[in-house]
Parts: C-alpha cells; structure tokens; sequence
C-alpha cells in the first residue's frame, strides 16, 4: 500500500484533528460554538473552517494540485489574516498536520508497512503546502491594504473630480 | 543559536487568550481601534479634555478626578434612564445573546459577547452602587473602576456598533446598544472618543455635513449630476435650494452627494422627484441626515439633529422626507419627536402625488423615501422598466437601524420587485429583523479599523457569497449610506465580484421618463442589457 492509500484509510480522522487544532486557537467559549452550532449562518467561522479544513484535505491527499489548493487554503487564512493573530500564529495550523498524521499512521509504522522514508516525503509536502499557505496569506494582507486605498478613494473621487483634480475613470 | 520551535511546538501559540475576562488585558494593536479624538474637533463642540493622546500611549492624559466624573456621570444615567437601571439588573447570564454579535462571531473574542460587553459597565456598577457587589466583590462579578477598565471600555464601546441584534434573542429584551450609548457617553465625558465620530461631529456643527462642504460646493456637486443625468436620459432636471414655500424639505446623509456608490442614489432622487413634479427643496443648511452626534452623547444628537427642524420652520414646508440612510432614521424614528419637537408648524405628510397620508409620521412629519417611493408604485404613479436592470442579480441588506430599529422590512423588498426582476433572498437568520450588521456602523467605517470591519462583516458577507454562489447574485442592495459607503469594501475583501447598489439607484435605472432619449446605460455609464452594442459604437 502507498502512503496515500494509508493515510485516505485515516482520512475522516485526520480532518477532525486538523480542524480541532484550528479551533483550539481560538478561547474555549469559541471552540464550543465552533464545535455545537450546526446553522452555517449561526456559526460562519466554524463552519468555513469545517468545509475548508476537509476539503483541503481532499486535495492534498489526492491531486495536490497548488492551483486547487489556494482557494481552498484562502477559505481559511483570509478569515485568520483580519483576527487577532500574528502570521506565525495564523499559518501555524498548516504544519501542524504532520504530527497528526504521524500519529494517525502510528500503526503502521510500527509494523513496517509505512516507513520513515513515506513520512519525510509527506513531510516536504507539507511544507510545499505551508509554502503555498504564506502566499495566499501574504495576498490576503495586500488585499486589506488595497481595499483601504480603495474605499478612501471613492469616499471623495467626486470631489475631486468636480474640482478637476482627477478625470473621471 | 536562536531556538528554531518545532512544529508541535507551534501548534500550542494561541493568538487568543486562554484566560477569564476580568484577567485578559487590553492590548491595542493596529488595526482593532479608532484614532482618538483630535483637540481641535473637541474644542468645536465644546467635547470634555481636548488633548493629544493615543491608546497605545501608557498615559491616557485623563483629568485628575477622572473617576468622580465617570462615577457621577454613571450615577445621574440610573438616575435619567429607567431601562438603564432595569439592564443592569435584570440579567441573568443566559447566555442567550452571546454568540449573536456579528463582532464576536467574526472575531471569537469573548469580550465581544453582548453579554460581555455589557458586563464591563455593569461590573462597576455592582461594586460602586450595590450593597452585594460592595462587600463580596469579585465573588459577583463587581471590581473596581481603574484606568484599565477605561481602557477596556473604550476598546470594547468602540468594537459595537450599537446594531442591536443580540437584544432580539435575549428573553428579558435588554438592549446592549444602550449599554454602548451610555458607555461611550461616559467616556466623552473624560474626553475619551474617536476621531472619526468626533470629525464629522464637529464639521457638521460648523458647516452642516460631515465632510465639512460649504453650501456652493454641496450645490455645485448636485448640478455635476445633473449634467450626468442628462448624459444618461437627455432629461434637465433643475433642483432648487433653500427655496421657501416649497412643499417638501429634503434631507439626506451628505455621504450621497460625495461618496460613490451614494452618488447614484442621488441621482436616483432627483429623476424620482423631477418625474413626479414633486415640490420640494434641498437645503445647503440642513445638508447632512447623518448624525454622529447619536455615537457621542443624547445631548450631542439633539444639538446636530435640531437644524431639520429648524430649518423646515424657516423655510416654511409641509413635511420632509428623508433619503437612504440608517442610523439618520433611529434618531428620527426613536428620538427626534421627543428631543427636538413637537414638530407642531409642519403637516402630517401626505402625498401630494397619491393623496396617501402617512399617519405613522403623524408626530415626526418626516417619511422615509422608501415607503414614499412604495406609495407611487402602488398607486401606479410610476412607469418602470425592470428589464433595464436585468443585467443585475440582486439581494438586499437589512440595515440595522432601519429593519430592528424602526421595523422597516417590507417596503424596500416591494420596491426592489418592482424595479428588478431577479431578486433573491439571503437566508432567513440573516435577514430582516435578524439581519447581520454590516459591521462598519455607529461611526466605525474609518479605515484605521479595517481588520476588526472586516472580522464585524463577516457574516453579512458569508450569507452574500451563499446567494452569490447559489444563485449568481452579483449586486447587493439596500437603503443606508455607511452601508453604501462600507459594503463594497467588504465585497472586495470577502466576496469580491459583487457590486453595491442604493436602492433609488435601482430605481433611477428603472425610471422611463418623460420625453428621455433612448436609454442605452445604467447610472454609471454601464450598457444597459441588449445595448452593449450601442455602445461600441459610440467608441
Ligand atoms: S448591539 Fe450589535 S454590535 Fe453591539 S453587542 Fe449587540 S450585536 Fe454586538
Ligand atoms: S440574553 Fe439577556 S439575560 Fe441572557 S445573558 Fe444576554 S443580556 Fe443577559
């Protein structure tokens, strides 16, 4: 069996760890509201994080598709990218994956039928993804800025305008 | 050798304290505050301890006897306000409310449960005014009032935007907005508020609107889109100003005659009002609707909103009716009647155009346009073409104050049919009374408070990119001009391919005219549907 096919077998697993650790970021009231509240419009964050956190999954253990990847990491960072994290702090959630999955496939790595070599391989793989994680959040943060410009731009561009400062766009 | 931490090490960084309230201190960072007050808009009004300072800075620069003034001020509030008194006792820490603030769900920060909020005040309230919170202290939730506990206040008071969801869920009614009210009404008693509030406060004590525009230029600006008015339509329409005798006062949030999206909401009014014959007058006095005096004190509010009144007198109209705004309705709808009236020189409005009369502004004599708009298409005063907007996928935002707070939720949706033929609904816990704020409301659209905005929006946009990906919904509508201002910016951010609409722009879109050339855009230059070929030609 490859690696893959191991870790698809832990699949359900691995999603439900990986999301408890995104949520145990946040205080314990949040976690319980996160982990209670089933009405996506109730519970937004929560819910986000459930979709994203599996479908991420998906994707990473099949295809591994960066161009797939992004806007199903984006679900995610874009939320993190306005609380009160620093990046580290934001992005940490993605590098914690490896040692669920190590412990998730405890089994068999004891009995051989995973080696060391499969877990440095998916070991470079997460950081590919951890890479790719910093992109979108670096973009997210960009976006922040540029909605900013943005917004005090139109808050008087018809002033300026009419006062013939700018040419209407 | 710096220690590089391993990656089981990083998954035990909480960006979030992990600790009870009273111990989780307040940390101000970029990004989740608004730049304070500066000295010379406090001075304009006559605001409490003008000063330089900034929330970061250790030392706040507060008067010596800062706490009897906090102390005394909270005091004669009980004293004035019953439901004041009665929330700070009714209480029973259900929990009912606690995750309905779009600011707590966006951000999970405990503090940001209304209940919690409201438990800052109310915390110093057991200790300094109940015998129970005197002698046991913590054990009740009492503490003392420090400089600390300001500073919480200020960061929390400003983190609301006084929307008043949560009271909607909570058994007892209590209303945290009033705990926020009287919250930030103390603080600018130390001279403790925020620039953004107190700017447009003071600019709009001087010269009428927020901006700070003189009467030419607010005239000036208002021709501009006439001549773009009659770029669309070929129709000239000629407003006047400060005109006595007209039958009808106009009043509207200074934000539609200089802010894009507002702007085409405006000209929306003025096609809407020329079409119909309307008698009525802007007034380059009273040019502002909005009111941030309402986010600084009761008595501020009254000072800013008195010149409606004031100038309906001098210039000796029936009624007035009011444009698209939000917050500009909570103060006329709850509170103007009883500050700044009776209104006894005025009318009970009536339509001039159906013969309707409004008895449910029987004490303001001041309409909503919505519900005045609403009455013309329902008595069939209005030829509309809904095709001209089907180019758009629209949905509609409850603003806060207009839906929870004046119960404003079918009039703009019948318009909205009637000027559009793809309308769709967002889901039912996000609408109407349970609508999510916008989060940028109450004075807190400033751009220094982009993230925390962006985290109070969020489950405003959640349930536009439901809509947007179920249905293809590309416009967002609604009747509120920091709603106009501040949604397409969380559009941008969350669910970028969706467009913010006023709804008279809608309709502006939707108005055939009389004797208008052959439409061939939208307000804002866009080809219409079916006449994106004209255009080309044009290039
Ligand atoms: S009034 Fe609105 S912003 Fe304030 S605590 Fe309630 S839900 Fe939150
Ligand atoms: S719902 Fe009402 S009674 Fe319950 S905690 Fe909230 S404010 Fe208190």
């Amino acid at each position: 069996m490859t690696l893959e096919q191991h870790l698809s077998k832990h699949k359900e697993k691995i999603v439900g760890k990986w999301f408890d650790l995104l949520a145990g970021t946040y205080p314990p009231e949040t976690v319980r509201l996160f982990n209670t509240q089933s009405d996506p419009f109730a519970n937004p964050v929560g819910h986000t994080f459930r979709t994203a956190i599996g479908e991420i999954i998906e994707e990473f253990f099949g295809l591994n598709r960066p161009e797939a990847l992004t806007p199903l990491l984006d679900k995610v960072i874009r939320v993190r990218a306005v609380q009160r994290f620093s990046p580290s702090e934001a992005l940490s959630f993605v590098f914690g994956l490896k040692p669920i999955v190590e412990e998730a496939l405890e089994e068999e790595l004891a009995e051989g039928e995973a080696g060391t070599e499969d877990l440095r391989e998916f070991e470079r793989k997460v950081q590919g993804l951890g890479l790719l994680a910093f992109d979108v959040y670096v973009r997210c943060r960009e976006n922040l800025y540029e909605i900013k410009v943005e917004e005090i731009k139109s808050n008087t561009r018809r002033l300026l305008e009419r006062a013939q400062l700018i040419v209407g766009e | 050798m710096a220690k590089v931490p391993k990656p089981n090490e990083l998954e035990l960084e909480h960006g979030m304290p992990q600790t009870g309230w009273m111990d989780t201190p307040t940390i101000f960072r970029p990004g989740n505050f608004s730049y304070p007050g500066k000295a010379k808009n406090l001075k304009v009004v006559g605001l409490a301890n003008p000063r330089e300072w900034s929330p970061n800075d250790a030392d706040w620069k507060l008067p010596a006897d800062w706490k009897n003034i906090l102390l005394e001020g909270l005091r004669e509030r009980l004293d004035k306000y019953r439901t004041l008194k009665v929330y700070m006792d009714i209480c029973v820490r259900c929990g009912a409310c606690a995750d309905k603030c779009h600011f707590y769900l966006g951000s999970g920060d405990p503090k940001n449960m209304p209940v919690l909020r409201a438990e800052l005040l109310r915390s110093v309230y057991r200790k300094e005014f109940t015998l129970a919170g005197k002698i046991m202290g913590k054990m009740v939730g009492a503490r003392d009032l420090t400089e600390d506990v300001v500073k919480e206040w200020f960061m929390y008071f400003f983190q609301c935007t006084e929307c008043r969801r949560c009271s909607l869920f909570c058994p007892y009614g209590i209303d945290t907005a009033e705990f926020t009210i009287i919250g930030r009404e103390l603080l600018n008693l130390i001279g403790c508020n925020i620039d953004w509030i107190a700017g447009p406060v003071a600019n709009c004590y001087q010269t009428g609107n927020h901006l700070g525009i003189q009467p030419h230029a607010f005239k000036d600006m208002i021709d501009f889109f006439v001549d773009e008015i009659e770029a669309v339509n070929g129709i000239r329409i000629e407003p006047t100003f400060n005109r006595k005798g007209a039958e009808v006062l106009f009043v509207t949030p200074s934000g539609d005659v200089f802010a894009d999206p507002g702007t085409y909401t405006l000209m929306g009014y003025l096609m809407l009002f020329h079409e119909i014959g309307l008698d009525y007058t802007w007034s380059t006095y009273a040019s502002e609707g909005g009111n941030f005096g309402f986010f600084t004190s009761h008595e501020m509010m009254k000072r800013l909103n008195s010149k409606i009144y004031a100038e309906a007198k001098r210039l000796g109209v029936k009624y007035i009716i009011g444009g698209e705004c939000g917050h500009m309705w909570r103060v006329i709808n709850q509170y103007m009647d009883t500050v700044n009236g009776p209104a006894d020189f005025l009318e009970v409005p009536k339509s001039s155009i159906t013969g309707t009369t409004f008895h449910n502004a029987a004490s303001t004599k001041m309409i909503h346009l919505v519900e005045f708009t609403a009455d013309l298409i329902k008595n069939g005063k209005l030829k509309l073409d809904a095709t001209r907007n089907d180019h758009l996928k629209v949905t509609y935002h409850d603003s806060c104050n207009t839906a929870r707070g004046m119960g404003f939720l079918d009039e703009p949706r019948y318009v909205l049919n009637s000027v559009c033929n793809n309308f769709y609904e967002m889901p039912p816990n996000t609408i109407r009374e349970q609508t999510f704020c916008c989060g940028s409301g109450s004075g807190l659209n400033n751009d220094e408070f982009m993230e925390m905005r962006m985290r109070g929006g969020l489950p405003r946009a959640n349930a536009v990119r439901h809509v947007h990906e179920k249905f293809g919904v590309n416009a967002l509508s609604c009747i509120c001009a920091i709603d106009r201002a501040a949604l397409p910016t969380l559009m941008n951010y969350w669910v970028p391919d969706v467009t913010v609409y006023g709804l008279h722009e809608l309709v502006g879109n939707a108005l055939v005219m009389e004797g208008e050339t052959e439409r061939t855009t939208d307000l804002r230059g866009e080809p219409l549907p079916g006449m994106e070929d004209s255009e080309n030609e044009d290039i």
